[in-house]
Formats: structure tokens, C-alpha cells, sequence
């Protein structure tokens, strides 16, 4: 995201979608990072934090199903 | 430095790390095609990464490429940051039907995009670049050709792609089919964006 938008961009979006999801844990795990992905798509106002929170949603879908198929992951 | 009652890292320290990997990671130049913000921008003008919107405008086209190419699948792929969005199919079985995406680093479609150009493998297990992709065990993918989609401006979003389970070597026609129906994909896109 930082690469597409900028760090300070990238880390004010997360920080404000951290502190709405309540996704406050140091380590962002799947469902912390769901929640905030789903949060930005919904909340950024910039159409790219949007796509890139896209991305990460849709990659996050394919993990999961990959997970299902003998642990096999990215 | 941890919530009072749950023992949780703190709003500031949590913050205080993905500052850091943030910057950690806008520190190494991308450079990649992927990330260009314009080409990102035309995604989201296009709706291209909405597969509720897309399948209905290219069903028939991929139907079509499937037949003409003799392939068991194709796809319309929109190629994102981090992953390839199915955002259109033919013929699609397994793992992909219900994830309709692929990580980006195995995406075939991706390096379509970064060079903007059709790219054919004949065999995946002889290309040095595809050997070792988990797509060939997954998915029994053993040949590949995509056209890139490309924009009135320029903007390459991802690929029309044939897949097969057994090698094959495709014909410069072959080819031409491909990007000739690469091509009407984007027309029907832009103008369903523009009808709005």
C-alpha cells in the first residue's frame, strides 16, 4: 500500500482504520487484517488506498481457500 | 506498554510497528508495473475489479476463446497489487471457482502486464519462469497464453488468457485471435464505464 500511496498516506489510512476495527494487536493477524481491509474499502476516500485494500482482501480470499487444499499457501 | 485489560500492545505500539514496516517497505523502490498509480486509477474508473460487472460483459467472449483456442478454461484477469483477480471465466473448475484468485507472485498474467505484450508457454515445466509455479501441481496447468487488456490510454490491467492441462505450442494466428478478443473485452469495458 505504502508503495502505491505513499508511506505517510498508507500509515494515517491503517492508523484510522486500526483504531475504527479496534484491529489493535502488534501482530496483524488474518482477521485483524480483514477487518481493516474491509474497513478502507468502505472508509478511504482515495479511490487507490481503496484498490489496494481490494487487493489485499482478494489475495486474503485465496489464501483461505488455500488453506482448505492440504495447507498449501503463498 | 499494553491495554489494561486484555495485556494487548497498545494502540501507540502497535502503530509505532507498521510505522516501521510501512516505511521498511516504501523504502525499497517498487518500480513495478503493478504498483503505477495510473494504471490503478484505471482499474477503478473501469470497475474492472468488480466481478459481478465484468463476468456478464465477457462471458461470451471467453466462451469464444476457449472454443477458438481449443482450451479448457479462459480467463479475463485483472491484475492487481498483491493478486490476480478472476474477474471473468470460462470453464473454470477446482480451487479458483471459489477463490476467483490468485497470489500475485504465481499469476502468469502478471508479467503479461509488466511487459504489455502476449506471452505463450507452450510448456510450463520446460520455462524456466513458470518450472516451479504451484499452479502446474494445483492447478494440472501445463500450457498458458494471455493478451494483455490495454487501455485507450495506454494502461495494461491484466490479460485474456487460454489455460490447458497438457503442453501445446500456439500459431501466430492463434495469437492474433487472442488479442484481437483482448481487445473487444476492454471496448465492451470502457463502454459500459463511459454509459454510465
Amino acid at each position: 500500500m505504502a508503495a502505491v500511496v505513499g508511506t505517510d498516506e498508507a500509515l494515517q489510512a491503517w492508523a484510522q482504520a486500526g483504531e475504527a476495527t479496534g484491529a489493535r494487536s502488534a501482530a496483524l493477524d488474518l482477521e485483524n487484517l480483514e477487518r481493516t481491509a474491509q474497513w478502507l474499502i468502505q472508509n478511504a476516500t482515495d479511490p487507490l488506498l481503496r484498490v489496494v485494500a481490494r487487493s489485499c482482501l482478494v489475495r486474503l480470499r485465496a489464501y483461505q481457500v488455500l488453506s482448505t487444499l492440504e495447507g498449501r499457501t503463498p | 506498554m499494553t491495554d489494561d485489560d486484555t495485556g494487548a500492545p497498545a494502540p501507540s505500539a502497535w502503530l509505532e510497528q507498521l510505522s516501521l514496516e510501512l516505511r521498511s517497505s516504501a523504502g525499497v523502490p517498487s518500480g513495478d508495473r503493478l504498483h503505477d498509480r495510473d494504471r490503478l486509477a484505471a482499474i477503478v474508473a473501469l470497475g474492472a475489479d468488480d466481478e459481478q460487472h465484468v463476468q456478464p460483459l465477457v462471458a461470451d467472449l471467453l466462451e469464444h476463446a476457449a472454443l477458438a483456442l481449443g482450451a479448457e478454461v479462459s480467463l479475463l484477469s485483472v491484475v492487481l497489487t498483491d493478486a490476480h483477480l478472476v474477474a471473468g471465466e470460462h470453464g473454470l473448475g477446482g480451487w479458483l471457482v471459489q477463490a476467483r484468485a490468485i497470489p500475485v507472485e504465481w499469476s502468469l498474467c502478471a508479467t503479461v502486464v509488466r511487459t504489455g505484450q502476449p506471452w505463450m508457454v507452450p510448456d510450463l515445466a520446460v520455462d524456466a519462469r513458470t518450472r516451479d509455479n504451484p499452479l502446474r501441481d494445483l492447478d494440472n496447468l501445463h500450457a498458458y497464453a494471455g493478451a494483455p487488456l490495454v487501455t485507450d490510454s495506454g494502461q495494461v490491467l491484466g490479460a485474456l488468457c487460454v489455460l490447458y492441462d497438457a503442453p501445446r505450442s500456439f500459431s501466430d494466428s492463434e495469437v492474433d485471435v487472442l488479442r484481437g478478443l483482448a481487445d473487444q473485452a476492454m471496448a465492451r469495458l470502457q463502454a459500459a464505464s463511459a454509459a454510465v
